[in-house]
């Protein structure tokens, strides 16, 4: 794309980095035979896996990640399924954001494969303009890592990420400031992120079809029929969009904006889900939950995933210096009924052992003999208000306590299943045997 | 079994009663309060299985015998009679016959035999105690009680009884409340036990409502106090007492001086914008000074400043103003001396009129 608008470093510049296939092009790499050909990396057809990625040959057929790996079979019957292998990914991924680092201190890695960054201010140090800069790292990414992006410039966040969209696969796309609302207004609003089918139905009985639609009705009217977030899409039609671009280093990604909710099932079965809601400091839950390739009655495997999972929201609460008062267990049957049940705390903590063994006795009243159960999940509700003390919490402040900040540490510089309860290894094997 | 009595104390005594009967538990039996007629009089006995009440009261006996009824019934009929004599007589049949003047009840009964007995105790093994100077010693702590069922052992005050003193301490983890008195206590060795919340309640009743000396024994898993003719054995909470002596501070190098009166006084009125969940308020004592200040978030803010006696070096602390204003009210006294170590070790309050009170408050993280 042709540009002649120098910007000035007072412009807010938003650069949005997604890769192209990501999963599936890392194969490629590994296995260059497989260029050109159909290829799905996910779960076990003949289970229920979850497509991960699928090339865009695959995507001729219509396959899509997060649709069923069977169903995906069934549209491309000749297509080549590959388990993945995350390690690699995140290797890949690694690298990937390293890159980024170089060219803005200011990078937020959203998942594996995608990342803002905030070019606001970077362009003299560069002596380029965003375009310029953008086609630098295109070419780092193409020639030191190998593997395609695409990449999105605009004045926001939100113009980035539509514009990363309109550039795939392999492109560049740079909206000019001051044409925002020009760039959105005739793509279909659910380019808009946040808006899902079941949103746009709903926009579409409205007759609002396009993003341009929507600037004919007053933000009022919206704000009406939809609620908060129906003022906010009134906003952001006009492409306007002041969510910053957190700074969490580039370095591994590994802290992960809470702001951010991953795609549902993208990582299907074979990694869970992670979701944080709500945004404000107070009262915000951090959840992870599992789906098993097969469902299972056995106890002690429910417990050591319990196990592993409250290990998991463990930490992260923990890295995000909260505490948490209330602990929760889901359980999902073989047949989609779900059951939830949980219960506050009486003192708040931020100890792993709480954690697991609050859910523990959760699990014990949800479980009903016989159930099948597909997916697990441990949450907790976090505050950090000012906590009162307590007395006798020096002596509580156990060895356990003491343990899980060690692993913690233990963790951030050998990944997470570098060390793990013993209780929480038959879920780390057996989800590595499937 | 028949006998007739005075309406006045009968009510009375069934008034007493209805704080140990247990009326929606499992066993039917615990509604009833069991009356024992003999020679010298009637004893009337109640029990949770928590708690049992009995006492012996006058009546003039026509025959002897026992009977249970439902306590709450039974009063309920006292209650509305006028006041004159209340005949009772248990007939053939196992029907309750209750007559006063021309009004005559028919109560259904629970043959005797099933209530539950009386924990069987040695008279000669009570130990005396002294009623008023206990139900200070409760009046003082009972405050800091926990209200949290999980913590099982904190839902009682702690007992310990020496030969030579007695300590009672309450506390839910947050605040802590220990009053020791000095005595001559008739015990070999030290004893000690956990009294739940609802018993000490009991106990604080028949120590102001009953005349005579109080007596207490402590056997297997309950204690028993005796004050006058009246009875109450109390289930003792199982389990062990946090170590309190740990958390009652040695040491301290920050001493403030302040009158009670001011204090409590600046609390109230920065405690109205103080975040309504937490309580929270910020204190920092300085050399002449304490500054209070209370942060409601969007209500708004509050500070407020007063004079004071302080050694040591200045130091900022959060604390729940409802327990400070509680400490301050069970402290009495014109001044109040605080202790403090650092912002996350526990403060003391105590008062110079009262050496052997002590209360201890966490702070909160600022």
């Amino acid at each position: 794309m042709k540009h002649t608008v120098r910007y000035d470093d007072r412009q807010s510049t938003v650069m949005h980095v997604d890769m192209d296939a990501f999963f599936v092009s890392v194969e490629e790499i590994l296995n260059p035979t497989l260029r050109g050909k159909p290829v799905i990396v996910g779960g076990d057809p003949n289970r229920r896996g979850v497509v991960s990625a699928a090339s865009y040959r695959a995507r001729e057929y219509g396959v899509k990640s997060g649709m069923s790996a069977a169903e995906a079979r069934r549209l491309c019957p000749k297509a080549i399924f590959l388990r993945g292998s995350h390690h690699i990914y995140a290797e890949y991924s690694g690298r990937v954001m390293d890159i980024l680092g170089r060219y803005t201190p200011v990078v937020e890695q959203v998942s594996v494969d995608e990342a803002y960054l905030d070019l606001t201010g970077c362009q003299r140090m560069h002596k380029a303009d965003p375009m310029t800069i953008a086609q630098r790292i295109h070419g780092a990414i193409r020639n030191d890592v190998g593997l395609p992006a695409s990449i999105g410039i605009g004045s926001s966040r939100l113009i980035a990420k539509i514009a990363t969209n309109t550039a795939k696969p392999s492109g560049i796309m740079l909206v000019r400031p001051g044409y925002e609302a020009s760039f959105l207004a005739p793509l279909p609003i659910a380019e808009i992120p946040g808006i899902g089918p079941a949103t746009e139905k709903i926009y579409r009985k409205m007759g609002i079809r396009f993003i341009g639609d929507l600037l004919r009705f007053e933000p009022r009217l919206l704000k009406q029929a939809f609620g908060k977030r129906g003022g906010v899409m009134a906003v952001r039609a006009r492409g306007v969009d002041t969510r910053s671009v957190g700074g969490y280093g580039a370095h591994g990604g590994k802290t992960t904006p809470y702001s951010h909710k991953s795609p549902k099932g993208l990582m299907g079965t074979m990694q869970g889900g992670e979701v944080a809601q709500g945004t404000g400091r107070q009262g915000r839950s951090v959840s992870r939950e599992i789906t098993y390739a097969t469902d299972t009655e056995d106890p002690n495997r429910l417990r050591a995933t319990l196990s592993y999972l409250a290990e998991s929201v463990g930490r992260r609460v923990r890295k995000s210096g909260l505490v948490f008062k209330t602990v929760s267990v889901k359980l999902r049957h073989s047949d989609f009924k779900t059951f939830t049940c949980s219960r506050a705390l009486a003192r708040p903590c931020d100890d792993t052992s709480v954690i697991f063994k609050t859910a523990d006795e959760l699990l014990e009243r949800l479980l009903t003999k016989g159930a099948r159960i597909r997916l697990v999940g441990v949450a907790v509700s976090t505050t950090d208000q000012m906590t009162q003390l307590d007395l006798f919490d020096s002596q509580a402040k156990s060895a356990s306590a003491l343990l899980h900040r060690n692993m913690d540490i233990v963790r951030d510089r050998f990944g997470f299943e570098s060390v793990l309860m013993a209780r929480s290894c038959l879920h780390s094997f057996s989800s590595r045997a499937r | 079994m028949e006998f007739t009595i005075n309406r006045d104390d009968f009510l009375k005594v069934l008034q007493r009663v209805q704080g140990v009967v247990s009326i929606k538990g499992p066993m039917p039996i615990l509604a009833n309060v069991l009356i024992e007629a003999d020679e010298s009089g009637i004893t009337v006995y109640a029990t949770n299985l928590d708690m049992g009440l009995k006492g012996s009261y006058g009546a003039n006996v026509a025959s002897t015998g026992s009977v249970t009824v439902q306590a709450k019934k039974l009063h309920d009929i006292v209650r509305e009679l006028p006041s004159s004599d209340i005949h009772l007589k248990v007939d053939d049949d196992g029907r309750c016959r209750i007559a006063s003047g021309k009004s005559k009840f028919n109560l259904a009964t629970i043959d005797p035999e099933e209530f539950p007995s009386f924990p069987e105790h040695d008279e000669s093994k009570l130990i005396g105690l002294e009623g008023e100077m206990l139900g200070d010693m409760i009046r003082k702590t009972s405050y800091a009680i926990s209200q949290d069922e999980t913590r099982l052992t904190l839902n009682g005050a702690f007992f310990e009884v020496s030969p030579t003193n007695i300590r009672l301490v309450a506390t839910d983890g947050h605040r802590l409340a220990f009053v020791e008195r000095e005595g001559a206590f008739g015990v070999g060795e030290p004893t000690t036990f956990i009294v739940a919340r609802k018993a000490i309640q009991e106990l604080t009743k028949i120590i102001s409502e009953i005349d005579g000396d109080l007596k207490f024994l402590k056997q297997d898993n309950h204690v028993i106090f005796v004050k006058g003719s009246l009875r109450l054995s109390i289930r003792l909470i199982d389990g062990a007492y946090p170590n309190y002596e740990q958390v009652i501070p040695k040491s301290s190098d920050k001493t403030a001086r302040l009158s009670a009166n001011e204090f409590s006084h600046a609390l109230r009125r920065v405690a109205t914008l103080a975040d309504e969940k937490s309580h929270m308020i910020r204190l920092t004592f300085s050399e002449k000074s304490l500054t209070l200040v209370s942060e409601g978030g969007e209500l708004g803010e509050a500070k407020d400043e007063i004079p004071i006696d302080f050694e040591g070096d200045e130091i900022s602390i959060g604390l729940n103003a409802q327990y400070l204003l509680d400490v301050l009210g069970i402290l009495g006294g014109d001044e109040v001396v605080v202790n403090m170590q650092d912002q996350l070790r526990p403060v003391m309050a105590k008062t110079p009129e009262d050496p052997g009170l002590l209360c201890i408050i966490m702070p909160m993280r600022i």
